[in-house]
């Protein structure tokens, strides 16, 4: 490839990104102040960057930003998603650093022991202080001073159930759970001698693979009303345990559905880790007891963390489930960002709400990094764990193949449910259906033929957006593993930016831009199509970069020094190698643009509607034998590519 | 102060047997090594003494208290391993003061415990366990690196952090698992001296793992030699050295002229396709077995100098090796390996020279079992 047509394509690139991502991005933190569009693709396309000072100057101001404290369901939203006492401890933390760091710039020494270990407990105390407060002010104060009180923000509750969920937090408490669920699964797969770990491990694809719209109807047809497992507990005279709409049901639903991240991340980090770390801990004196504290889960925190992470960012941007699951009174910050737009044309409060939903991720992320980073885990070079040092005791294994069966019966049971509804063809008050039916799934392949076929729309729309975004994800990844210049660290940001901005988000800050002239794409399947790549592309590139960093520059070069020319190369000697990242980068792409809802939901013209949301409308409206039915045949479409891309080991690096 | 007795310890993993039948007492404040290939079962023997295995059969014995049944953490052993074990996210004062840690974490009740997990977790080290880690940090020369973490320290360093680690819990037993195999040649042997200085300063029991017979032979008191999960022999350094029992220790222990040979008559042997020797040490009386002499206990003799064993060869290579020159010289399809003081070399004996070679008669060693 000459020189001039790499910087033609380069810059295509950029543009490509810029137009996508760049200007949405800063369009969402620009509208949250002024409330209506700004207009920013105009005022750079006319060069008239004075009018656009001028426009933000007139119209910008924090009346947005104070409507979150005084808008109830916004403020409500939030903190039911991030919950009090985590967002006060997060805060606290925040602070304690921002403070040493000043004290430090100030020519102040921090003792080791508080730099190194003061953050854990500073957290633990605020967070059991805001919990305490929390749960019992509503019964220490007298009713009459509550009112308009700020701790009633709090805790509103009037429960002491509801108000454990909103002093803990809804996401996080999925996150805890995801990551209890995921680490003991891990740690069986990994470190124990465990019969069927590989199949444990293998059946771990499918809570990944299914799709969260999926998961929030598997759990009707499981255990909402008239669901198979109420119906046996009602047959057998125990009565239904859960509502269709509850807190309770969308956690199960997310915890279930985001444990695998941790599994894949922990089930790293545990072959990582050097067995002899362990011994070493037990010889010099250490009980179980106090070597999983001090040294096991030290260890872990890098992958444990980075599972959390995942699955927060999963919990929290979630459209498709809390919209899907949460009851009506209880607000929830991605739910109320999209219903500002879609119901209410309301700018300015879903671009504040999109920017606070990032600054949030955003800053659970630097707490995930710097808890990595402080703790100074270097990437120990250990060697896995050989078969004899696995855990071999009987009782231990038993227990373990126990737990791993029960957590993974939840998804499957997910499945099968949805089976057994997609093909009932009458079901009344009876346990199980009394006569099956294809006819749903023959009706799918039948509408394959009309022009209007959401499972045609969905290939319409992915198959060019898969397309497009391998041929930018390799021209990034080639970028990141082998240049040098500055615009590489802009690149690899531009790559991590869609892994943790919520689909609600994006597709906010997409409608300010394109809503309009010069290119007013919004409602069409263009816009869906390009900010399918935008979102997607990075699974590509980081697969890609994965399989690149491990061939390396010199097989290149050796290639190069016997004579051959650079597309020779790349055809004979780069793409075969890379061609498994490709694949698995390929299949990730796929099957994420396959799932998606929020983004569509916003800004596809319904013309275009895709099978994903053709299943969420039809939940909405309670048809769930039709959902079903479309729902497996997209199970299907996402679970046999998943089940390739994990042959390929490409899981790990597609994330 | 203690002594550390194994009867006759077994470990199969599934159905190969990693330590065979192996009995060994390690005396008070002996400097014991373990000395074989990789594979032997000598690092199997020192984790079934630490505790990190359960034997198959056999009994371990600290200061004749069967420990069967006690658990690694309560055997008050301390180890040394090859890649040092270091926990990374520790610094070098917390990794020295888990130990410590550890033991007030095993003797808390159960509210004691969480403050004790809590001040170790939070690296809260009391004040007394400090004082201990610095005079265990002195002790290997590591003072005033408290606070680094082992990923800024030297291979030398690490291992010196591990050795601190092993001591300041003052252990029954110091037990070393081939901790020098990760360091330089050169570290390695300073490492050795370091490691027997402080040993022999604490007087602390020591059973050290190495597949190096040099480390084992400059270091040890005694030393047993292991093959194929059996011990194949235990003596002092020099007793292996001069007096090696078997062919396989000959070998190992860096003999390198070995031949075999059958009986020719009392106190001769015959060479198999070489000379007829004389020796003191006893012979079978038929079938072949092997010989061993030293290279330095051969001498090349002058014009008209006798020997009661001598032959005629031509050397092959002349290597200047310091102290000696060593000549390899071909007598018939044999080649003998001599080494002569570097005075003697003065003769000015070059490649492709006639020479005759003489061996007194106690230095022709007779070894069990033939090639």
């Amino acid at each position: 490839m000459s020189r001039a047509l790499r910087w033609l394509f380069t810059g295509l690139v950029l543009a490509f990104l810029g137009l996508f991502l760049v200007l949405p991005m800063t369009s969402l933190v620009l509208v949250g102040f002024t409330g209506e569009p700004v207009d920013l693709l105009g005022h750079l396309v006319r060069g008239d960057l004075s009018g656009l000072m001028r426009q933000l100057a007139d119209q910008a101001d924090w009346r947005y930003y104070a409507g979150f404290f005084e808008t109830r369901r916004y403020f409500r939203g939030f903190l039911n998603a991030v919950g009090a006492a985590p967002l006060a401890a997060l805060l606290a933390w925040g602070t304690a650093r921002v403070v040493l760091s000043l004290w430090k710039a100030l020519g102040g020494t921090v003792p080791g022991p508080i730099r190194r270990g003061a953050g854990l407990p500073l957290m633990a105390l605020v967070f059991g202080a805001v919990v305490v407060a929390g749960l019992s002010w509503r019964i220490l104060v007298p009713a009459e001073a509550q009112q308009g009180h700020w701790m009633y923000h709090i805790a509103p509750g009037r429960s002491w159930e509801g108000r454990l969920w909103q002093v803990l937090g809804f996401c996080p408490l999925v996150t805890l759970a995801a990551t209890l669920l995921g680490g003991i699964m891990a740690w069986s797969v990994v470190r124990t001698a465990m019969p069927g770990r590989n199949l444990v491990r293998w059946l771990c694809i499918v809570p990944l693979a299914l799709p969260p719209f999926l998961g929030a109807l598997a759990f009707r047809n499981l255990l909402g009303e008239g669901g198979l497992l109420t119906r046996i507990l009602e047959a057998m005279g125990l009565g239904s345990p859960f509502e269709g709409q509850s807190v309770l049901a969308a956690g199960i639903v997310q915890a279930f559905l985001f444990f695998p991240f941790v599994v894949l991340t922990t089930a790293a980090a545990l072959e990582r880790m050097d067995p002899s770390l362990g011994e070493a801990a037990q010889v010099t004196g250490a009980r179980p007891g106090f070597s999983l504290w001090t040294v096991h889960l030290p260890m872990l925190m890098p992958g444990l963390t980075a599972g959390a992470f995942l699955a927060f960012i999963r919990s929290f941007g979630d459209f498709a489930v809390l919209s899907l699951l949460m009851p009506i009174g209880r607000p929830i910050l991605v739910v109320e960002a999209y219903r500002d737009l879609s119901g209410s044309t309301d700018w300015g409060g879903a671009s504040m709400l999109s920017t606070v939903m990032v600054l949030t991720i955003l800053a659970v992320l630097a707490l995930q990094k710097s808890f990595v980073e402080d703790g100074g885990f270097e990437t120990v070079t250990g060697r896995a764990a050989g078969e004899g040092e696995l855990v071999h005791t009987p009782w231990v294994c038993r227990t373990c193949l126990a737990v791993c069966a029960a957590i993974l019966s939840v998804p499957i049971l997910f499945v099968a449910a949805t089976l057994l509804v997609s093909l009932s063809a009458r079901w009344g008050v009876e346990t199980l259906p009394t006569a099956y039916t294809l006819s749903r799934y023959v009706e799918i392949f039948r509408r394959l033929g009309a022009a209007d076929s959401p499972l045609l729309n969905s290939f319409s729309l992915v198959l060019p957006a898969l397309v497009l975004a391998l041929v930018l994800a390799l021209a990034v990844a080639w970028t990141l593993a082998r240049s040098r210049h500055w615009t590489r660290n802009l690149l690899d940001f531009a790559t991590v930016l869609p892994f943790v901005v919520p689909g609600v988000a994006f597709a906010v800050a997409l409608i300010g831009i394109f809503n309009g002239p010069p290119l007013a794409l919004h409602l069409t399947a263009t816009l869906v199509l390009c900010a399918y790549v935008v979102t997607r592309m990075p699974f590509a590139v980081r697969s890609i970069l994965a399989s690149l960093q491990q061939v390396g520059p010199s097989l290149e070069e050796g290639s190069k020094t016997l004579g051959a020319t650079s597309s020779l190369t790349m055809a004979r000697v780069t793409i075969p190698l890379i061609l498994p990242g490709l694949t698995a980068g390929a299949i990730m792409v796929f099957i994420s643009a396959m799932q998606d809802v929020a983004i569509t939901l916003m800004t596809c013209p319904p013309r275009w509607y895709p099978a994903s949301i053709f299943v969420f409308q039809r939940i909405q409206e309670g048809d769930v034998f039709d959902a079903s039915a479309y729902g497996m045949v997209l199970l299907g479409l996402i679970l046999v590519p998943y089940a390739l891309v994990w042959r390929l080991g490409g899981v790990r690096t597609g994330l | 102060m203690s002594r550390v007795e194994i009867r006759n310890l077994v470990k199969k993993f599934g159905s190969t047997l990693a330590v065979d039948q192996v009995s060994l007492d390690v005396g008070d404040g002996e400097f014991f090594s373990l000395l074989g290939a990789s594979g032997c079962g000598k690092t199997t023997t020192l984790r079934c003494v630490a505790g990190l295995e359960t034997p198959s059969g056999g009994g371990i014995l600290l200061d004749g208290q069967d420990v069967a049944r006690v658990p690694a953490w309560d055997r008050n052993c301390g180890m040394v391993f090859q890649n040092y074990a270091l926990f990374p996210h520790m610094t070098v004062a917390d990794n020295v003061a888990y130990g410590l840690m550890a033991r007030r974490y095993r003797k808390a009740g159960l509210l004691g415990r969480m403050g004790w997990l809590v001040r170790a977790v939070s690296a809260c080290l009391p004040s007394e366990d400090l004082i201990r880690v610095r005079e265990a940090l002195a002790m290997v020369e590591l003072e005033g690196l408290e606070e680094r973490r082992p990923g800024q320290l030297s291979g030398g360093q690490q291992q010196r952090v591990a050795l601190a680690r092993a001591l300041v819990i003052r252990p029954r037993v110091l037990l070393f698992d081939e901790p020098l195999g990760a360091l330089d040649a050169r570290l390695r042997v300073k490492m050795r001296q370091e490691i027997r200085r402080i040993q022999r300063r604490a007087g602390i029991t020591t059973l050290y793992v190495t597949h190096d017979q040099e480390e084992a032979l400059a270091v040890s008191d005694r030393i047993a030699v292991m093959n194929h999960g059996r011990v194949v022999q235990v003596g002092p350094p020099e007793e292996l050295y001069l007096r090696p029992r078997t062919r396989f220790l000959a070998d190992f222990i860096g003999l390198t002229n070995l031949f075999s040979a059958c009986p020719e008559g009392p106190g001769r042997v015959q060479l198999l396709e070489g000379p007829v020797l004389p020796t003191t040490h006893a012979i079978p009386a038929q079938g072949t077995f092997s010989v061993a002499v030293r290279p330095e206990s051969l001498r090349l003799l002058g014009a008209g100098e006798e020997a009661p064993g001598s032959f005629t060869g031509r050397v092959q290579l002349r290597m200047f090796m310091g102290s000696t020159v060593k000549y390899v010289v071909a007598s018939g399809p044999l080649e003998w390996t001599v080494a002569a003081p570097l005075a003697s070399a003065a003769e000015r004996i070059g490649m492709g020279d006639e020479v005759r070679v003489g061996l007194q008669p106690e230095d022709l060693l007779v070894l069990e079992g033939s090639e």
